[in-house]
This record gives structure tokens, sequence and C-alpha cells, in this order.
């Protein structure tokens, strides 16, 4: 490959390759009453070679959404994550520098009502609102024994 | 009956309402409206949001009775201006195991922030503990989402997971 072709294609990969990053991963945590079932810890990482800023006036994770596939192949989640949360008068800023992370633990079924819930395995797709598009993470899943 | 219909002296001097502006708070839907300052009763002055609609409230219009304000429901901001409130209006329920129906659960968030807060309205107390169980009720009102009764454990790691971070107050 000539040098114009791979410079060529590494500007093009760049183009695509959103600057933040979004993972999802089941995690284990400890409540005041044990084990807390189903929970997940969310990480994003700035992969570019700048500081990134993340405005909010919420929380940060007012840009996370949770689409929930359920044991019925079909999406049952409602609502937006990020409507659940408070307003602060003034906006804050997350800022992370380039490699750096922000992790948060978040329920896995958090977009699922409780009525809508019963035994199986669930599919948890998390996508983060950056920049005017979504950066996806890898789906997680979530088996659902007991129903309270 | 709910611990909002309890009587209890006011927070605010609603007669003090002064318009600092159009905001719009960024949920998934927008919601348009007006910040006002208000005074106290304790003379501080905070700053509040009213939405154009004149129904629309979040967590702290609920905890702090804003939804009884003359011309319309409003809400503190989580912060600054919820700290003020407690500061001034309430103390500490320590430990929390002593929480009574109609105290209030604040939760803290990284600078200082409050990102949520209910009523309770049920503590049950975690046996052998100090602590409030997660069977508890709180009347709630989750950001966007309509106000509810349900269990501290939708609130501190399900549906809401606001984590463990409350501490409850009482109204002086």
């Amino acid at each position: 490959m000539n040098k114009a072709t791979k410079e060529a294609r590494l500007d093009a990969e760049s183009a695509v390759q959103p600057p933040l990053s979004c993972r999802l991963r089941p995690t284990e945590l400890l409540g005041r009453e044990g084990p807390i079932p189903n929970m997940g810890e969310l990480e994003l990482e700035n992969c570019s070679d700048a500081p990134l800023e993340i405005e909010y006036t919420m929380s940060p994770l007012q840009f996370l959404d949770l689409e929930v596939i359920g044991p019925g192949e079909e999406v049952i989640s409602e609502g937006h994550f990020g409507d659940r949360f408070s307003p602060m008068r003034h906006p804050a800023v997350l800022r992370l520098l380039p490699g750096e992370k922000f992790t948060a633990q978040v329920a896995l079924l958090a977009t699922v009502p409780w009525e809508k819930r019963r035994p199986g395995t669930y599919t948890v797709r998390a996508s983060y609102r950056f920049q005017g598009k979504r950066v996806f993470a890898e789906p997680v899943m979530v088996a659902l024994v007991d129903v309270l | 009956m709910k611990p909002t219909e309890v009587e209890e002296k006011p927070i605010f001097r609603w007669e003090t309402m002064r318009e600092v502006g159009s905001h719009t708070l960024d949920y998934e839907k927008p919601v348009r409206g007006k910040i006002f300052e208000i005074e106290l009763t304790s003379g501080h002055k905070v700053e509040i949001f009213r939405a154009d609609d004149g129904q629309f409230h979040f967590c702290h219009g609920l905890t702090f009775a804003g939804t009884n304000a003359p011309g319309g429901a409003v809400s503190p901001f989580s912060g600054k201006d919820v700290r003020t409130i407690l500061e001034n209006h309430y103390k500490p329920v320590l430990p929390e195991s002593g929480a009574v129906r109609g105290d209030i659960l604040v939760w803290k968030g990284p600078d200082g922030n409050t990102p949520h807060s209910a009523i309770l309205t049920e503590p049950i107390v975690l046996p052998g503990t100090e602590l409030l169980s997660y069977s508890s009720k709180v009347r709630t009102k989750n950001g966007s989402f309509p106000e509810a009764e349900m269990t501290l454990a939708r609130l501190t790691s399900d549906e809401f997971r606001y984590g463990d971070t409350f501490n409850v107050f009482r109204r002086k």
C-alpha cells in the first residue's frame, strides 16, 4: 500500500471513529441489604487525542439510553433513561482527558417497567448521545430469575 | 393523606417571586418555562423553575411543596438552591432509623449536587441496624416521570438508581 492510500484510509477511519466510546458490562454491587441484582457499569472513554467536554444540566447520565429486548424478542424498554434526573440551575462539565474514562453504575433493566418483567433473558444495549450522534455499546445479556 | 398535606410553616414567600428569564429543561421532550428568584421565609433567596403549563414539576417541587405555589407549580433547582433550603429550614435525622412519615430524603451527588429528593411515607427500619430498609416507601417525582409512591428499592437500586447516598431531614 502506498503512503497516499494508507493515509487516506487512516483519514477515513478517524473520520468514522467517534471520539467517545461507550461500554456497558455487568457488575456486582453490594447495597445495604446485600447484593443488588442486575447492575451494570457504564464506561465512557475519550478515544481522541484532545480533551473532551460533556456539558450537562442534570447528570452525565442524562445522555444515556438503555434499549432492552425482552425474552419475547421484542423491545420492552420504555421512556428515556435521562428523563429521571432533576435539573441544576447552571450546567456542569465533565472533562475527559485523552484516554481518560468516566464510569457509573446503572441498573441494566432501568428502562423496563416492572409490570413487563418476567423470568428470562434480556438484551440491553446502551447508547450515549454525544456531539449530536449516538455511540453504542456492545449489548449485554441479563438473566432475570426472580420477579418481585 | 399525603405528607405534603400536613400543615407546616411555609418555606417560600410567594409574594417575593421575581422573574429572572426563560429557561428550558433538557428532557427528551424539552420543558419550557421560566426561572424565578424567590425569598425564603428565612430571608435567603433561591431560584426556582416554573413550566409554562403551570403543572410540570420535578422532585424538589414535590418535596418542598412547590406544587402549592399560587399560579402554578414550581421546583427549586438541584444543588445550591436545595442546599440553601435544607440548611435553613431542615435538620438532619440521625440515625435515619428515627425517620417518621413526612420526613424527606435528599440524595447527594458530585460537586454538591442534590440529584433527587422524595417524601417518606412508610418508614421501615432494617432489622438490627439504624438504617431504613429498601422496603420503606416514599412519594416521589422522578424527573419528568409521573409522581408515584414506590419502595426505596426501586429508587436506590433499580429503575431510578439514585443509590444509597441519601440523608433524612425533618422540618425545623
